[in-house]
């Protein structure tokens, strides 16, 4: 029985034998639903395994929403008109390094995410991740997943520190950055240890939520990773456009960020906010490296000493 | 026994065992739950230990090369390192005619991994040595950066800066100093016509080995210099 409905009796009553009859016995039992919690209870009720029915829809979620958001920038990279935008224009990854990426991804996902996403519901259950109807406010789902893009970046911006250090970078990082000019795709083109490790801030800030809390739903988690999985891969893109989100929120990280990150090398660790590199000065760019110099110059020199004869 | 039934039966075996597992066991509530999980256990430990052997075969790679840098002399043979003089270590890029777009297209993964790290900052500790003697007790501390501008009209830019490029950034920075400064008025202006790149400018890499004049084209990752290294420097007046 499904946890959705919390009630035996109501579970048995909008079963059926397909998914559209599940839906049409949901929409006639519970007409205070709205659109996407109908659904959300139908695909729940039909699939009569939590356990399947998250991983199934964890999994497929993951890799639609990716690819899906990938495929735009691949079609943009082949048309000359868009590169007024690009942020690198004499860089365009070939059709056919897109595809070594995209095989390379994939083995990635079925790897590092497929088994952690199958595993996923049972962990929910103990920490009280619920899927039942109906859904928690917007203005609930908008504040959770505000503090997770929060604390999200705070992981990243130090765990990708720490990937630029030593063997760190020599061993694992450096597979990310063999594009100096990132695409779509890249975004998740990692070693499988940075893979993880940058994922547990996507993964692990809900769970400390939750655990904290007591209190966290699937579908806002859901939604919580198609708005990252976007952001990761919008960075990855290599263009910055006049109407992109960093024009109208100055501290939002944006393409323009992480391109110069990836060209430059040093700094601009962070992900979705520009306000840990401002602060510790881990900025990239010709005008912070100037600043940083200047600084640097004037410490050198105070901290100098001759010797005394 | 059919092929097909053969393989079912051995499927239900190997679902039935998994049931007994430990942790296993949340996952399997029927045969499509315990295929599923049977296919991610086999596919994912495919891809554990095909990701395994890419992962040690890479770092071999990185390594070897570490290794061979760590144990090569610094001279002018630098600049016939294999990994500088063949192109199938290096992207190219060409003009696509069809579309008019310019292609980037990268070289082989193991070549990419075998090849050292560009070297994107580095802390130099720098000493003034005036008449043979260390003019200071606490050296000048210099964090420098690296930045494509500096590196990116060089043939192999891939490999970061080179040398020349940092004598040349602690040469201007000594020169914009105070101390510098002070030392010219003390030697009445003989000093600054002593004081040039090429004379004045001794570095070391992380070994302590003096890096000559004649390896200044070659970029520092093969001069025993890694990203995040203190070496040091000499200032001669």
């Amino acid at each position: 029985m499904s946890a959705v409905f919390n009630n035996a009796t109501l579970s048995g009553l909008v079963q059926a034998s397909t998914y559209s009859q599940t839906l049409q016995n949901v929409a006639h039992y519970q007409p205070q639903l709205n659109f996407m919690e109908k659904y959300w209870a139908a695909w729940y009720s039909y699939m009569n395994n939590d356990v399947l029915a998250t991983g199934l829809m964890f999994f497929l979620l993951h890799e639609f929403m990716y690819f899906f958001r990938c495929l735009p920038w691949f079609i943009i990279d082949q048309i000359p008109y868009f590169r007024r935008w690009k942020l690198q224009p004499t860089k365009i990854p070939s059709a056919k390094e897109q595809l070594y990426c995209l095989k390379s991804v994939l083995l990635s996902h079925f790897l590092v995410e497929a088994i952690p996403i199958w595993t996923f519901h049972p962990m929910c259950e103990k920490l009280g991740i619920t899927v039942e109807v109906p859904f928690p406010s917007l203005k609930t789902m908008a504040l959770e997943i505000g503090l997770f893009f929060v604390l999200e970046d705070t992981w990243h911006y130090w765990a990708h520190r720490l990937f630029h250090y030593g063997v760190f970078y020599k061993y694992i990082h450096k597979q990310h950055h063999r594009y100096a000019a990132p695409f779509g795709l890249s975004a998740e083109y990692a070693h499988p240890a940075e893979t993880l490790s940058l994922g547990f801030g996507t993964v692990g800030m809900p769970i400390l939520y939750v655990m904290y809390t007591g209190k966290l739903h699937l579908f806002t988690l859901c939604v919580w990773i198609t708005l990252r999985l976007f952001q990761a891969v919008d960075s990855h893109s290599g263009y910055d456009f006049p109407w992109s989100l960093n024009k109208i929120m100055p501290f939002w990280a944006g393409a323009e960020h992480h391109d110069l990150h990836h060209h430059y090398f040093i700094g601009n660790y962070a992900s979705s906010f520009r306000w840990w590199d401002y602060c510790l000065d881990t900025e990239s760019g010709p005008e912070a490296k100037a600043s940083r110099e200047e600084r640097m110059k004037k410490r050198a020199e105070n901290n100098a000493q001759k010797k005394t004869n | 026994m059919s092929l097909k039934d053969r393989y079912l039966n051995l499927e239900l075996k190997l679902i039935n065992k998994l049931q007994e597992l430990p942790y296993v066991h949340q996952f399997i509530h029927d045969r499509i739950s315990g295929r599923i999980t049977l296919f991610l256990i086999v596919v994912g430990t495919l891809a554990f230990f095909n990701e395994l052997y890419i992962t040690i075969e890479m770092s071999l790679l990185q390594k070897n090369t570490s290794e061979e840098l760590e144990r090569g002399r610094i001279d002018e043979s630098l600049k016939l390192h294999r990994m500088l003089v063949s192109d199938e270590y290096h992207g190219k890029e060409y003009k696509d005619e069809k579309s008019g777009i310019v292609i980037e297209e990268f070289e082989d993964r193991d070549k990419f991994f075998a090849k050292p790290v560009f070297v994107s900052e580095l802390d130099v500790e720098c000493n003034v040595i005036v008449d043979g003697k260390e003019l200071l007790s606490t050296p000048l501390k210099f964090h420098v950066e690296f930045s494509p501008e500096d590196y990116e009209n060089e043939k192999r830019p891939e490999f970061g800066t080179t040398l020349r490029v940092l004598r040349l950034r602690l040469y201007h920075y000594f020169k914009d100093c105070e101390i510098y400064r002070d030392i010219i008025k003390n030697e009445g202006g003989e000093g600054a016509r002593k004081f040039t790149i090429s004379n004045g400018v001794k570095i070391y890499n992380h070994k302590d080995e003096l890096l000559p004049l004649n390896i200044d084209d070659v970029q520092l990752c093969f001069l025993k210099i890694d990203t995040g290294n203190t070496i040091k420097c000499e200032f001669i007046l």
